[in-house]
């Protein structure tokens, strides 16, 4: 563990580093040299440490863009409100749109917008700022030049924002320079945010065509003699020239790959980081294995690869997602009944109704169309005749109806006359059973009374006494 | 006998089949066709959703601003600040701002007291334009991607394996 001294050391060596990566050097290599080693130094020595900072910096990445925005939404309610602010609220809040509706790309065109409207408040608060503090200012032509204006003209000066700041002169502009430090700060941030979202991923199927290498996985990867160093002997050279070749083969595939898609790119920075990070802990040998790290690495920061981990959660976010709008609606209903009557919640209640038109519209259609296909399936082996109904006119349909209703009506009195048969038929069935059941009786009875006769004559009862 | 009455009740069913073949479904296919339905039902009001959540953020924009307009402007005060407008159209402006509620007064109560149900809503929009992006395709994860990030990790266990078999 480190002493405090050299805590401090290491905190002024980041800012400096940090200092140097945002507004760039001279000697560019030498720093990127420099960097690497220290984080090589980091990796090996504290890997704790290294993985608490890559969680931080994750963290950092995909919550800069909404901290941003929400940062420059409470400065403007804090400072003293003026016409510049209100401009400023605006434009971020038209930028949060932006980025809701289009996405990064879009906002980092925008952006700019923001960068050069806050520089030229910036230039125009402090030229004005030292023009009115001077001491010359109540003396000078330029001060006679605006008391020949309109009284109101003053007013409009300070709705603007154009006022003569008191003792804290610093403090008053510091808003102003933090707006627009945030502004060219995050104009990078967005840039490495974009980098990470557009990096794709290669596997072996990839690189060594459709499956070709997909064996390796089906098995037991330990089994496989190519790839178990313990192995390797003179006998096995064939095995081992043949594992170059696919080596080599892959790797040649790999950067066709990588030609194709510009933003697959790596640096040859971060090669060699990835590189002396693997080698040194032992992990990785070849060219293929290290590529692979460093996609795991690339993988791990996206926010698709997020979503995909926490996979168990999906049922509940997608019942969160569908229903959220009437979260929303109910929201604006109550605020509209019970925090004021204005025109503002009445027109956002129209726009939620005239969505719920459209919406209902919508859902009766694709109801229509589900039950049309519903309805076709069932008449599978009429599906020619499915297709000839959607060629054909109204008229036609309507004629195509009514024959149907007639042929129903012969069906109807067919079976009519069915059923009457059978129930002649079932009528005179019954006739005939009971007939025979009445037989089976009279049967019975004879065998019975034979049978007592027997019994009796048997046991030499006399039925005379 | 029986077989007779067996053959009658046979041919009756298959005639009553014939006549409501159409109509006949197994439980499978209607809960099938009803899945199949409610895998598109919300994707189908997305459009709508989405056209809701931008005209409201427009009129939130709008909203807040003259809001914020109206914070430092000051045109009920009856004092001595000259402005560019008659009294007369400051009345009207005024009861324009109080009519359309984004007038904010802060003799009575802070700025973010009379504020807030705005931020509020702002906060659930964002959220609003989030689910939908969920419904759209789960911020891009989809089945492809999914399958390529399955590769990836089979290969991450393929070499975790093989480090420890070094290590032996």
């Amino acid at each position: 563990m480190p002493r405090f001294d050299q805590w401090i050391l290491v905190f002024l060596a980041f800012s400096l580093h940090r200092r140097q990566e945002l507004l760039g050097t001279d000697d560019d290599e030498r720093f990127a040299e420099y960097s690497s080693k220290a984080a090589n130094q980091l990796k090996l020595r504290m890997p704790r440490l290294y993985q608490l900072y890559i969680y931080c910096d994750i963290v950092y990445t995909y919550t800069v863009v909404i901290l941003a925005f929400t940062l420059y939404i409470v400065i403007v309610v804090l400072i003293p409100a003026s016409l510049i602010n209100a401009i400023t609220q605006s434009l971020v809040l038209a930028l949060l749109l932006v980025y809701l509706a289009k996405g990064i790309e879009k906002l980092m065109k925008y952006w700019n917008v923001l960068i050069v409207y806050q520089a030229t408040v910036l230039v125009l608060m402090v030229m004005f700022q030292f023009m009115v503090q001077s001491p010359d200012f109540t003396t000078s032509r330029v001060k006679k030049f605006f008391d020949s204006w309109p009284a109101w003209w003053l007013t409009l000066c300070h709705w603007f924002g154009f006022v003569k700041y008191e003792d804290p002169i610093n403090l008053k502009l510091l808003p102003y320079v933090i707006f627009f430090s945030l502004a060219m700060i995050l104009a990078k941030n967005f840039k490495t945010k974009l980098q990470i979202e557009k990096r794709k991923l290669y596997t072996f199927e990839d690189v060594d065509g459709l499956g070709a290498n997909a064996q390796v996985f089906r098995s037991d990867p330990v089994d496989i003699p190519s790839y178990n160093s313990k192995k390797k002997t003179i006998s096995d050279s064939k095995s081992f020239i043949e594992e170059d070749v696919v080596e080599s083969t892959r790797q040649r595939r790999l950067d066709e790959l990588m030609r194709a898609d510009p933003s697959g790119e790596y640096d040859d920075l971060e090669d060699a980081l990835i590189y002396s990070y693997w080698k040194f802990s032992g992990t990785a040998r070849t060219t293929t294995e290290i590529l692979h790290h460093k996609q795991m690495l690339a993988m791990r920061y996206k926010l698709t690869y997020m979503i995909y981990k926490v996979m168990k959660a999906w049922p509940v976010l997608d019942v969160i997602a569908a229903y959220f709008n009437l979260l929303l609606y109910v929201t604006i209903l109550s605020f509209a009944l019970y925090f004021q009557l204005a025109l503002f919640w009445a027109v956002a209640l129209t726009i939620y109704m005239v969505a719920q038109f459209i919406n209902s519209t919508h859902n009766f259609n694709y109801r229509q169309q589900g039950r049309q296909i519903f309805i076709d399936k069932l008449n599978a082996e009429n599906a020619d005749l499915a297709y000839e109904r959607l060629l054909k006119t109204e008229r036609e349909i309507l004629t195509d109806r009514m024959s149907v209703f007639e042929q129903s009506k012969q069906r109807k009195q067919q079976l009519e006359e069915i059923r009457a048969q059978k129930n002649r038929h079932s009528q005179k069935l019954l006739v005939h059973r009971s007939a025979l059941v009445s037989q089976s009786h009279e049967r019975v009875s004879d065998k019975a009374s034979q049978q007592i006769e027997m019994a009796q004559i048997d046991f030499g009862v006399d039925n005379s006494l | 006998m029986d077989f007779e009455l067996r053959e009658e009740k046979k041919a009756d069913l298959e005639t009553e089949r014939h006549e409501n073949r159409r109509l006949k479904v197994t439980d499978e296919e209607v809960l099938a066709e009803f899945s199949s339905f409610n895998a598109q039902i919300h994707k189908v009001s997305l459009k709508s959703r989405y056209f809701a959540w931008y005209s409201l953020m427009i009129l939130l924009i709008v909203g807040l601003g003259l809001v914020y307009i109206t914070s430092f402007a000051h045109l009920y005060e009856n004092s001595d600040v000259v402005t560019p407008f008659s009294e007369h159209t400051k009345q009207r402006m005024m009861f324009f701002f109080f009519w359309a509620g984004t007038y904010s007064d802060d003799r009575d109560a802070s700025y973010a007291a009379g504020v807030y149900p705005y931020y509020i809503l702002m906060l659930l929009l964002i959220a609003e334009r989030l689910a939908q992006l969920w419904i759209e395709q789960r911020f891009g994860c989809d089945a492809a991607l999914i399958r390529k990030f399955k590769q990836v990790e089979k290969q991450d266990q393929y070499y975790r394996k093989l480090a420890l078999e070094k290590r032996k």
